[in-house]
């Protein structure tokens, strides 16, 4: 267990930093960062762990993030209540799509399939114009009412506040909570096996379509909260900024960067990215660019990724 | 002799135009070391498909334990105690070697409340009868082509099987590794479970089964004891293609 000690250290010092330099922008940006930890830690657990190269993560955030915020504007739901429906329709269409995937064995089209169906989830939200306003998006989404703790008082969010930054460090600590007792558990022995080989793990009792459909629902359920937390954060989605591939590539190079298949590697390279990407605007048009190269340095010379880089190959 | 545990009954596959197994009627009894030979394309590694699940049969009954398990897909055949290994070993490469059987272990027994902790005892138990203790912590992607035969057989016993399907164990490895592999193998039927194995190696196949099926063009050709399968000149021909005594010889040396 110390090994679990060390990452909850990790999470009351980032906790604590706000209290050091409660600059917003900074805040800002450390939300965004473990927004991204979270996201990419979720798509880790399908395409690291499991094997199942999903290339339509986009699909259950961008699901999460308008089902809450319609919920909200148009019945008044809760944005709380949004985070659990939100979760839980994006759980539903993980196991939908998973159904037709579990038979294809190929990554390809793992990742064709998924990718298939984000787009078509983008292109419904783009033409459901009269509830989505499709390319206009959607303005005046409902902050996170305030709540009332016992220690802390009320805490009211108001526009990219700090209660934000606690809620989504809490649901990121819970995320990486769940995941690191799965992983550990035998059902993340399972992954691992059925990711090595499927016909093996099949001979050895593992009932490898129950387990897929386990984690690509769970892996869904992540994305969708993040997603719903997203919308009453930022207070506008438009289907681009939530259903595109660009999203995509995002998890895909943090979770690389960090390590695919470790446990802290994709939030290692989800505050990489983010850092870079905020830090590196003071060299405007330069700055695609640069992130681009830097990039491609980093896979080339860490291709498992920074976390196996420092902490050996062997570390899962 | 006891009931038979594993029976199939005019087994058939065929795949487009070819018939693979063409009635294919066989038992296995509990403690029964049963080799299956016969030449290439002659429908081993199919009838070993149908039986472990991986493959349907177009017509016939596979029957283990008195239950027709037919339509039942591989991981549940496993979990009843029907276990296989695979002749292109199939390591789960980035596991250690006692996950890898610590999996069988687990899974394999999912119905007799086995526990993650119970799994990795019973898997040192059984690295320790292949001796493969020496690697327990090393991943499984480092293991020769030999410990990976070893490996297999290691995960497949960790399910507490009753039917053993061996799919050339044997075959491939160097001359000192058959002796040990023939010991393993044949010390294993004294536990009760029965087993059935494919292998080219007739030295070795001839040498620990207590009965010999021969396969040819997707049907049986002969069973019997090896010293009679040797002598058969049906046997001979259809792996010779005429009537000679090379097959029996090379058989009996």
């Amino acid at each position: 267990m110390r090994e679990a000690h060390v990452y909850l250290g990790v999470a009351i010092l980032v906790a604590l930093v706000p209290l050091v330099g409660p600059d917003p922008y900074t805040v800002h940006v450390l939300t965004l960062c473990l927004l991204y930890a979270a996201l990419s830690s979720s798509w880790n657990l399908v395409s690291g762990y499991a094997g199942l190269f999903s290339f339509g993560h986009q699909a259950f955030f961008g699901l999460g993030a308008y089902v809450s915020a319609l919920l909200a504007m148009k019945a008044g739901v809760a944005p709380w209540l949004g985070l659990v429906i939100g979760g839980g329709a994006a759980g539903a269409a993980g196991l939908l799509i998973a159904l037709p995937c579990l038979g294809l064995r190929a990554p390809p089209y793992v990742a064709i399939a998924t990718l298939g169906f984000a787009e078509i989830c983008r292109f419904i939200t783009m033409n459901l114009v009269g509830l989505t306003r499709g390319e206009l998006g959607l303005g005046g989404i409902p902050e996170m009412p305030a709540v009332h703790l016992p220690l802390f008082g009320t805490l009211s969010f108001g526009a990219r506040g700090l209660p934000y930054f606690y809620l989504i460090l809490v649901i990121y600590v819970g995320v990486m909570a769940v995941l690191y007792r799965l992983v550990r558990s035998p059902l993340g022995l399972a992954l691992k096996a059925v990711r090595d080989s499927q016909d093996a793990a099949e001979s050895l009792g593992v009932n490898v379509k129950r387990t897929k459909l386990i984690v690509f629902g769970l892996s869904s359920v992540i994305a969708g909260v993040t997603g719903a937390f997203y919308a009453h954060y930022v207070l506008i989605l438009t289907p681009s900024s939530v259903f595109s591939v660009p999203i995509m590539v995002e998890i895909v190079a943090m979770t690389l960067i960090g390590g695919l298949g470790t446990f802290v590697g994709p939030s290692v390279g989800a505050f990489a990215v983010t850092l870079l990407l905020e830090y590196l605007r003071v060299l405007g048009d330069y700055r695609l660019l640069i992130y681009g190269t830097l990039l491609i340095v980093l896979i080339l010379l860490m291709p498992a990724g920074v976390v196996r880089r420092i902490l050996g190959q062997r570390v899962s | 002799m006891a009931a038979a545990i594993l029976e199939t009954r005019e087994v058939s596959k065929r795949f487009g135009g070819i018939k693979a197994l063409a009635g294919v009627t066989l038992s296995l009894h509990p403690g029964e070391l049963l080799g299956l030979i016969g030449p290439n394309g002659a429908g081993k590694s199919t009838f070993f498909n149908v039986v472990a699940g991986v493959y349907r049969a177009d017509s016939g009954t596979v029957r283990f334990r008195d239950r027709d398990i037919g339509s039942l897909p591989p991981h549940a055949r496993c979990q009843l105690g029907l276990a296989r290994t695979f002749q292109l070993t199939k390591p789960f490469f980035s596991l250690s070697v006692l996950e890898n059987v610590t999996l069988g272990a687990y899974y394999g027994r999912k119905g007799d409340g086995v526990t993650l902790a119970d799994a990795r005892a019973a898997a040192d138990e059984v690295l320790h009868v292949v001796g493969l203790s020496a690697k327990r912590d090393h991943l499984a992607s480092t293991l020769t082509a030999g410990e990976r035969k070893r490996l297999e057989l290691a995960r497949a016993l960790a399910t507490k099987p009753s039917v053993l399907l061996l799919d050339e164990v044997i075959a491939g490895l160097s001359s000192g590794e058959v002796g040990s592999m023939m010991e393993i193998i044949r010390s294993l039927p004294s536990t009760g479970v029965g087993i059935l194995m494919v292998e080219h190696v007739m030295r070795a196949v001839m040498a620990i089964s207590d009965r010999i099926v021969v396969f040819h063009q997707g049907r049986v050709l002969a069973t019997d004891t090896p010293a009679a399968i040797a002598n058969d000149p049906e046997v001979v021909s259809a792996y010779l293609g005429s009537s000679g005594s090379a097959a029996a010889r090379s058989a009996s040396a």
